[in-house]
């Protein structure tokens, strides 16, 4: 008896011991995940936090991106593919220029991108929000750590790209400024912000990280004050603040720091020099390098399926042929037969390399030459365009397999050739033509081209177009500068595709107006509030 | 219960007496245990009779003697006897044995089966044992009403789903709780099913509610084999032998066909002119059009396949020490390549009486198994049959659409090129500690400790797809570490007095259950070279992972049984839980329940003898769902590293899910009505149970503006009904010596709806919907259902599109209903489908004629609807993947039931693409033969059954898949059409 009554009494006792510690013995612990709260109460917590923007900055090129996983890595040409200089030949992204998709409130291509674009630009903004005011609370406390000012302004420098983006994407955004908590998830906001209301944001952010960012880092890929005021001269002629856009290109221009390289450098290696203002940036298999971006492969011709090639380095690699330059920015590049961005950013001849399926009345070395781009037959055509149209090789990856479709290059956003074109711009505006041509000239002599001797508006956006095309500002510029619908009526794709291909119809005529801002999606609208404004038009 | 079945002796004690008009008869009924109450007895082929009173006297007043007269009481056996004089007559009765002796296990005990007041369903162990797998949901499917399953992956070592009375949570998980010989396990397919004795579900709040925090979902209790008291050593091996093949209701494009597929696809819309050839196809397909050689993907993937099963057992049992043991050996080939499951199982069931007052009760479970799994992207239904798979010399050809397209990499190439294995070992100690320390109080200690370890390796050689871009092989290594621990401390009270009016027992329990997982991964390449596999060094990390998490759960729990005079039956249960997961302030749950049942038959059927059981049992009660996982109320990081020139520094990111840190669990209050029926001495028997079951406090992912940041954020919020109703019948027909033939179902229907959501409101006063990760949810609406708009048919020639709000549709697209009729298809024209069955059921038979048996098992689902996914693959319209063979729109033959072939992406496919998916199919036909007696005694045998067993034999649905419970999406595991012999051996 005495046995088992000891027995109970110690596991009645185990029981007591169990309750009486509950409060630790019932906590939910992390025990092998960071902390939130970690991140923004610290120094070391707010570096790591900055760190996570770049990597969120990178989701859009990533193949790992179930998005682009999804439709053939359409993420990072879609406004290219809505642009003027593009013609979608086929995959998910050429749906865009059909107006197939992306082009009505509810279709699906609204649901793919667009959402992801609010998404994930509204999220690197709550991110970069936490940090701000993280950091602000700790330098408020009396934390002297130099790191936070420097956490600051690039997180300042995130918010700031992430709303002029939506604000040109969207038009109807609203600002929001606090890091979102689980009390505050479900406000809606109901109104759109004013656009004052946003300039002044992005204006205050972009002065901040200028002020506390440095020229260089030797962190490559991180911003620096170049890119800050970069973006910032972007934000004023969007502004058509032409007076302050100038200040900050001269400026930027003459520190010296920042300068143009060899036409062959500009997309060489890891785009680590002088003339690069902000990259994103791509390690093969090493932790932090980020998954693979299959963009070329999209954008240089299947020449790998005419007889007589094979993938190689020197035809730009795997290509499918998706998407690629048009008519019109061919033509430009063909203006001056001295030009040679054709040869360098773009490929406009894929070469005969193997013997094997040779044709008989070709020689190795030859350029392609199989196919026509007929005006009206599709029978034609459409080989052309996936064959042996001209192709872009600002994405290419030389260190790869030719046949490999996964590419680590680092991704260019913005370098000083742009700054120049901002700078010939401005100074146009401001009726400062001397200057205006000097900076036009120096962009197009660096190509070999003759220096132009008259500047317009037209010229500076043909100019952008033969320099820039690809590199993902071109829909941005053609809607800043007012020209969207009448270069979209103009020469959108080209019009054999537009006539005799396309099922849906010729998307010259179902081009409108509202579709210079993209719809809402409406998944997202419908969590905003009931009187959250859609764009007009859709 | 040995001591029902002892041969009971009728008392009849005469002496001759003369007998005049009216004579009273007096006597006693009995049963071993003394006196009966209500007994019915009436003077055959009269209304005269009377029942027996509490002391089981009765006294009836009879014309005259030689009368029979009949004894009947419900659970015994109806005895007739010849009344020749007027001496005092004593009667025992024979419990009726098959019934009666049936105990059926409840939580934390045992219980009578005519005592049970809460819904509890025994499950035929036999009947479920015919499904040769290792996937035990699958064994329930049709055997018990209420019980749903859900054919999760039919690979080999795969699960189901078992949902019990509907889903009754949107989050937090619908699996019920599995209770293994009183141990929770974490996985059902931890059981070997040749070492199951009885399953039973527990389905409402009454039975349930002892399980507290985790027992919304309903309780699967399993016990497993033990052996008798008097039990001489017995040996049992049971083999069997089955061969799985492809069973299917559909075709696939051949080679011709696809071509027409895609030439159709991309002609002209306007012109109607086909576009040519040298366009649509690539020169390697000219050639393959040209020589037609055409590939059949399904054929030259999919093998016939072999699974073999050997269980060897034995019992042994004395007064102290009664023993089972068991070792059982699986092993099934998958019929894709590279999949296979191979199994070992040890078992030891030991129970040792040590001292009169303190007995031991130890269990050890031992398993090791091999998983193997294909390398993905072996999408068989779909691949181009444009293609050459191997080169003239029969060797596997690395790209199978010519050696320019890259990026289409070959199937059988990547399975050659891929090891995936998985090492699962389980080991399992239960040892439970009995003391009784009074008559009527007893103590027990039950500790239980289980360790699975997981060992995977994957290796992608450096010729592998996703090796080969310069990687030199991709090699990633998988540790995981699973541990449970579970304390239980349990007291019972059963006082024995004045046992004929009052029985009454108590039990107490305190509980704490701990479960810990251990997480690592590596992914490495760069290989020496691929002969080591995954096991060889590598000169770069790609990636590592750690995972630890960790749930614990604190519980008392108390019940009280009460039932008087035998004929009104009382429960009532209190539990309490916390657990880990719950929010600091929302640390525990109470779930209390009560129950009653009231035996009809003895109150108002007594002299009716065709009534032998008629129970009505009420329950009300509450359970909960602790489906939060750990971490979810507080905020966690992503880890972001990120790469800046060649340096690469560390980064974090708040993850996409907003923590909430006031989450708790979901209750459930469950209402339930129940009535046990049986007639004409049970050749008639069942239950018929309706129930509502209302979940508030909803735990609910609600998708967030992505404009905050966030995604998605957990809550308690909203409210959940199921109503249902199920029917469990069984009909002996014929019951001889020779020849038996029963007949059973079993149908369930259950009703899921949204009552209350968030509460907000639109603008136009109505409740808004709510999206949630599962799915958009709306007030009135199932939780399980398709949001869409409706399938409207196929646009015809002439058709008005600007009308139908589709106006740049053509002849041959999809169209849908615009709800609004405001011109445009969006989201406002979307409607609900509930995807939910209306209602399943089974049909079950069993005959046997001299030493043959025979077992069919129908099984139904009707009314369930699911999306199609080949159909609803644009590429397949396009002519890019193969798919299902439909008799598709073209201009020359316009079809009204499938769109027109075209070279984009065709809008509202998901909606056409719903599907009716009911089925009727015969899930069983067994036919087995069981050796003589006389035969096999003089080889020392005790008995020896052979048998033939066919499973998944004839389907009819019009749902194209391999199975109506699987969609036919790509990289799908084909469930098969399964033959089998088998053979059982006792001596």
């Amino acid at each position: 008896m005495r046995m088992y009554q000891s027995i109970i009494t110690a596991s009645l006792f185990l029981s007591f011991i169990l309750m009486g510690c509950n409060e630790d013995f019932l906590k939910d612990e992390l025990l092998s995940d960071t902390s939130v709260d970690f991140l923004y109460s610290s120094p070391e917590g707010l570096a790591n936090a900055v760190v996570g923007l770049y990597v969120l900055q990178r989701q859009p090129y990533e193949q790992s991106t179930w998005q682009n996983a999804s439709w053939n890595g359409m993420i990072p040409l879609v406004l290219t593919a809505k642009s003027d200089i593009a013609v979608g030949v086929d995959g998910e992204i050429s749906l865009y220029s059909r107006l197939t998709w992306g082009s009505t409130r509810g279709d699906f291509g609204v649901t793919a991108a667009y959402d992801f674009f609010w998404s994930l630009n509204y999220k690197i903004i709550d991110r970069a929000n936490a940090i701000i005011q993280g950091a602000q609370n700790l330098i408020d406390a009396g934390n002297s750590d130099s790191s936070l000012t420097i956490s600051l302004a690039e997180a300042s420098a995130m918010r700031a790209q992430c709303y002029f983006t939506l604000y040109r994407m969207f038009n109807n955004i609203y600002v929001k400024t606090d890091p979102t908590t689980p009390e505050t998830a479900f406000d809606r906001p109901q109104d759109k912000s004013s656009p004052e209301e946003i300039f002044s944001l992005i204006r205050a952010d972009l002065t901040n990280a200028s002020e506390n960012l440095s020229y260089t880092n030797e962190q490559f890929g991180r911003w620096t004050k170049g890119a800050v005021d970069h973006l910032r001269a972007k934000v004023e002629m969007w502004d058509k603040n032409f007076q302050k856009a100038a200040e900050i290109i001269d400026e930027l221009i003459d520190s010296g720091i920042h300068s143009l390289v060899n036409l062959e450098d500009v997309f060489e290696g890891d785009l680590n020099h002088s003339e690069t203002l902000l990259a994103i940036n791509f390690e093969k298999s090493a932790i932090g390098g980020g998954a693979p971006h299959i963009t070329n492969w999209s954008v240089v011709s299947y020449y790998a399926g005419a007889p007589g090639l094979v993938q190689s380095v020197e035809n730009g690699g795997n290509g499918v042929g998706f998407i690629t330059l048009n008519d019109y920015t061919i033509n430009l590049l063909k203006d001056d037969p001295d030009d040679r961005r054709k040869d360098t950013y773009y490929i406009f001849e894929y070469k005969y390399n193997d013997s094997e399926t040779l044709p008989h009345d070709k020689n190795l070395g030859e350029p392609l030459n199989a196919y026509t781009n007929h005006p009206t037959d599709p029978n034609r055509f459409f080989l052309y365009y996936r064959r042996q149209n001209p192709g872009v090789l600002k994405y290419f990856d030389s260190s790869v397999e030719p046949t490999d479709r996964d590419h680590f290059k680092n991704i260019m956003i913005y370098r000083l050739a742009e700054s120049y074109l901002i700078g010939a711009e401005a100074h146009m505006m401001l009726g400062n033509i001397d200057k205006s041509l000097q900076y036009l000239n120096i962009v197009r002599q660096r190509a070999g081209a003759n220096s132009s001797n008259f500047v317009n508006i037209d010229i500076i956006l043909q100019e952008r177009a033969r320099e820039l095309a690809f590199e993902g500002q071109r829909w941005y510029t053609i809607k800043r500068t007012g020209k969207m619908y009448e270069y979209m009526k103009d020469h959108m794709n080209n019009d054999n595709i537009n006539r005799y291909y396309y099922p849906d119809g010729n998307p010259k005529e179902l081009y409108q107006l509202h579709m210079q801002h993209l719809p809402i999606p409406q998944g997202q609208l419908d969590l905003l509030g009931d009187n959250y404004p859609q764009n007009e038009g859709y | 219960m040995l001591k029902f079945k002892i041969l009971i002796v009728i008392f009849v004690c005469f002496f001759s007496q003369h007998v005049n008009a009216q004579i009273t008869l007096r006597g006693s009924v009995n049963d071993v245990d003394g006196p009966l109450a209500g007994v019915n007895i009436v003077v055959e082929g009269t209304t005269i009779g009377t029942t027996s009173d509490f002391d089981g006297n009765f006294q009836l007043d009879v014309p005259s003697l030689s009368q029979t007269l009949v004894f009947s009481y419900v659970g015994y056996q109806t005895i007739r006897i010849e009344v020749t004089s007027e001496n005092t007559l004593t009667v025992e009765l024979i419990p009726n044995a098959q019934y009666l002796d049936e105990i059926v296990v409840v939580g934390y005990g045992t219980q009578l089966k005519s005592n049970l007041i809460g819904s509890v369903v025994s499950v035929d162990v036999e009947e479920a044992n015919q499904v040769p797998t290792t996937n035990i949901s699958e064994l329930l499917r049709g055997r018990a009403a209420g019980v749903q399953v859900n054919l999760g992956s039919a690979r080999p070592g795969g699960n189901s789903n078992i949902v019990i009375r509907g889903n009754v949570s949107v989050a937090g998980g619908n699996s019920p709780l599995f209770i293994v010989d009183g141990l929770p396990f974490d996985n059902l397919n931890d059981i070997v099913s040749d070492d199951i004795d009885s399953i039973e579900i527990l389905k409402d709040a009454a039975s349930t509610a002892i399980y507290g925090a985790r027992a919304s979902n309903g309780v699967v209790l399993v016990t497993t084999k033990t052996a008798g008291e008097e039990q001489k050593v017995s040996f049992n091996y049971s083999t069997y032998l089955t061969t799985q093949a492809l069973s299917k209701n559909f075709s696939l494009f051949t080679g011709e066909q696809f071509i027409n597929l895609r030439r159709e696809a991309n002609r002209n819309r306007r012109t109607g002119d086909l576009l040519s050839d040298r366009i649509i196809f690539s020169p390697f397909e000219r050639d393959a059009i040209e020589n037609s050689s055409f590939v059949d993907w399904e054929e030259l993937v999919l093998n016939e396949a072999l699974l073999t099963n050997h269980t060897l057992s034995v019992r042994s049992g004395n007064k102290r020490t009664k023993i089972y043991s068991s070792l059982n050996y699986f092993g099934q080939m998958g019929i894709i390549p590279n999949s296979k499951y191979n199994r070992l199982s040890f078992k030891l069931n030991l129970n040792q009486q040590v001292t009169e007052w303190f007995n031991i009760d130890a269990i050890i479970n031992y398993q090791d198994a091999l998983q193997e799994q294909e390398t993905g992207g072996l999408n068989f239904t779909t691949i181009s049959p444009l293609a050459s798979p191997f080169d003239a010399s029969g060797d596997l050809l690395k790209f199978y659409l010519g050696p320019t397209d890259t990026n289409n990499v070959n199937p059988l190439w990547d399975q050659r090129e891929s090891e995936d294995h998985a090492e699962i070992d389980l080991f399992d100690v239960s040892l439970k500690l009995n003391f009784k320390i009074t008559p009527y109080i007893s103590y027990s200690l039950k500790t239980f400790q289980r360790n699975r370890l997981t060992d995977r390796g994957i290796y992608r050689s450096s010729l592998h797809s996703a090796g080969d871009q310069g990687a030199d092989g991709i090699g990633v290594l998988i540790n995981n570490k699973y541990n449970q621990i579970l304390v239980e401390n349990i007291i019972q009270y059963a006082p024995k007095f004045n046992e004929d009016i009052h029985t009454f027992d108590i039990t107490i329990v305190q509980a704490f259950d701990q479960q810990k997982s251990e997480y690592s991964q590596l992914d490495k390449s760069g290989f020496i070279n691929d002969n080591l596999l995954y096991n060889g060094l590598a000169t770069e990390l790609l990636n590592s992972v750690r995972s630890v998490s960790r749930r614990r759960i604190l519980s008392f729990m108390g019940r009280t049984r009460y039932s008087y005079q035998n004929k009104y039956l009382l429960e009532a249960t209190l539990r309490a839980d916390a657990s880990s997961v719950f929010a600091q302030n929302n640390k525990w749950g109470y779930f209390p329940a009560g129950s009653i049942a009231w035996k009809l038959h003895s109150d108002f059927f007594a002299k009716n003898n065709s009534v032998d059981e008629l129970k009505l049992r009420l329950s009300y009660g509450a359970t909960g769902n602790q489906g939060i996982n750990p971490l979810e109320s507080l905020g966690v990081a992503d880890f972001t590293p990120y790469i800046f020139g060649s340096q690469v520094v560390g980064g974090a990111t708040a993850s996409s899910r907003l923590p909430n840190p006031n989450l708790k669990w979901e209750t459930t209050l469950t209402a339930n009505a129940g009535l046990d029926f049986a007639f004409f001495n049970r050749a008639i028997s069942g239950s018929l149970e309706v129930y509502q079951a209302d979940t508030k406090d909803l735990l609910l992912d609600r998708s967030i503006a992505s404009s905050t940041g966030f995604s998605v954020i957990r809550f308690n919020i909203g409210q959940l009904q199921n109503r249902g109703a199920e029917l469990t019948l069984n009909a002996r027909v014929i019951d001889k010596n020779n020849l038996y033939f029963d007949v059973g179902t079993v149908l369930s229907t259950n009703k899921n709806e949204v009552i209350a959501l968030t509460g907000e409101k639109d603008n136009e006063g109505n409740f808004i919907d709510i999206q949630s990760v599962a799915g958009r949810l709306s007030i009135g609406q199932s939780l399980n259902s398709i949001w869409l708009p409706r399938y409207d048919g196929i646009f015809q020639e002439g058709d008005d599109v600007v009308r139908a709000g589709i106006p740049r549709a053509q002849p041959g697209d999809v169209r849908v209903i615009d709800q609004n009729q405001d011109g445009q298809i969006d989201d406002r024209d979307n409607v609900f489908t509930p995807t939910d069955p209306d209602w399943f059921g089974s049909l079950t038979s069993k005959i046997r004629f001299k030493n043959f048996d025979l077992f069919l098992d129908f099984y139904t689902v009707q009314g369930a609807t699911r999306i199609n996914s080949v159909l609803s693959n644009g590429e397949l319209w396009k002519g890019a993947i193969n798919g299902i063979v439909t008799p598709y729109y073209t201009p020359e033959f316009p079809s009204t039931n499938y769109p027109r072939p075209k070279s984009i992406t065709h809008a509202h496919l998901f909606s056409f693409a719903v599907r009716d998916a009911s089925y009727v199919r015969l899930r069983t036909l067994s036919l087995g033969y069981t050796l003589p007696m006389q035969r096999i005694e003089g080889i020392g045998l005790d008995n020896l059954r052979v048998y033939f067993t066919g499973t998944n034999l004839w389907t009819l649905t019009n749902f194209p898949s391999y199975s109506p419970e699987q969609d036919l999406f790509n990289g799908v595991f084909p469930e098969t059409l399964n033959l089998s012999v088998g053979l059982n051996i006792g001596f």
